[in-house]
């Protein structure tokens, strides 16, 4: 069955076609969410938002898109505006004096290190740079594909992912 | 991978950037039963209305918004005074906000009934992309959180990605975007949005 059809179906109200396009998209999902959520509860949460509003505005798909790209449009927005809820929090919630030390320079040991600190310097990266790096270079999505899930041109993404990768190749020099 | 941006990045890193936050195996089904109850407790999918009916639901809200703000000045209660910088800071949002949903709701009119000269014209997608850029920016603000309001903000983000996007799209897609417009409502909740006005408190000394 191809998507129209599965849209088509669920549209109708068939609770198998509703259950057969989650099965479909989830694994997809999960795997945006979790890499912007970094852990389960608020990656499920990010998963179910994303299902149920790719539900309640199934009608509204026009096929401009491959179905997975505008599931993977709401999922990355959903993720974006849960991963600012969560710096506004902590920004309310931490003050100076509880904030974690800033890390320490030290001279590089293991691959492990290297793992660790390519992790904390793509946290640190602007969103956009952030959202074009694990979407591309991790999740191996296409710029055309990130360009419609953000709503930017494949220029604008092909230019975020050259900058993002600048930062961390900066991030890492230590290692060189 | 090739990219076009002609920086790859070195394989090591590349394999080490797989192991970024690796997804362990999702609870498919306890998501699946969550998803279901929430949708059992909020009205379902949409299905296709006829065309009579894209216009009951704007012409409803029309007709509610003028209801509301009639009854809302005659039961109105002397205003709420709010001092202090919390004050200035989220009057200072409110603002902001409704400044940016008049300039959308300018944009949106003028997207809807312009002539039908896209993709050729690139105006719209620029302008789309500078207004995406402040609903972004709106979304992670104080404004963002107000109920009324972050819906709205959430609903635009996706029509201004679909407008940034006509340049590089078939001709003819700007039709469907209007569709979606119509059938959202999205003129309608704006300038309800607009006509409520940003101050629902008097800020004594804020500005």
């Amino acid at each position: 069955m191809d998507d129209r059809d599965l849209i088509t179906r669920v549209l109708a109200g068939d609770p198998e076609a509703e259950r057969q396009l989650y099965d479909t998209y989830v694994d997809q999902v999960w795997r945006m969410a979790y890499r912007f959520a970094g852990d389960r509860d608020r990656a499920a949460e990010w998963t179910q938002d994303t299902f149920v509003r790719a539900f309640s505005r199934l009608a509204d798909f026009r096929g401009e898109a491959r179905l997975g790209t505008w599931i993977g449009a709401i999922a990355i927005s959903v993720a974006l505006a849960g991963v600012r809820q969560s710096k506004r929090r902590a920004s309310r919630e931490v003050s100076l004096d509880e904030a974690p030390p800033l890390p320490v320079r030290e001279r590089p040991r293991l691959d492990s290190d290297l793992r660790q600190r390519l992790a904390r310097a793509v946290d640190a990266l602007a969103e956009g740079y952030r959202a074009v790096f694990v979407l591309h270079d991790v999740e191996g999505y296409t710029h055309e594909e990130i360009g419609q899930m953000l709503g930017v041109t494949t220029g604008t993404s092909k230019a975020q992912l050259h900058r993002a990768r600048g930062k961390l190749r900066e991030a890492l020099s230590a290692f060189a | 991978m090739a990219d076009g941006t002609n920086d790859e990045l070195e394989p090591g890193l590349r394999a080490m950037a797989q192991d970024y936050r690796r997804p362990p195996t999702p609870d498919r089904e306890a998501m699946w039963h969550a998803i279901r109850a929430r949708r059992q407790a909020i009205p379902g999918i949409r299905a296709p209305r006829p065309a009579w009916r894209r216009w009951a639901f704007p012409v409803g809200v029309a007709a509610l918004v003028i209801l509301g703000f009639g009854l809302g000045r005659w039961t109105a209660e002397p205003p709420v005074v709010v001092t202090g910088a919390h004050a200035t800071s989220d009057l200072a949002h409110q603002v902001a906000a409704a400044e940016y949903l008049g300039r959308v709701e300018v944009f949106l009119t003028d997207f809807r009934s312009g002539p039908g000269r896209l993709p050729a014209d690139t105006t719209f997608p620029e302008q789309a992309r500078r207004l995406l850029g402040t609903t972004r920016l709106l979304l992670d603000t104080p404004a963002g959180e107000d109920r009324r309001l972050r819906p709205l903000l959430e609903d635009l983000e996706l029509v201004l990605a679909q407008i940034a996007q006509l340049s590089e799209r078939p001709a003819g897609e700007r039709a469907l975007i209007t569709d979606g417009l119509d059938r959202q409502g999205m003129l309608a909740r704006l300038r309800s949005n607009v006509s409520a006005g940003p101050m629902p408190a008097i800020s004594q000394g804020a500005l």
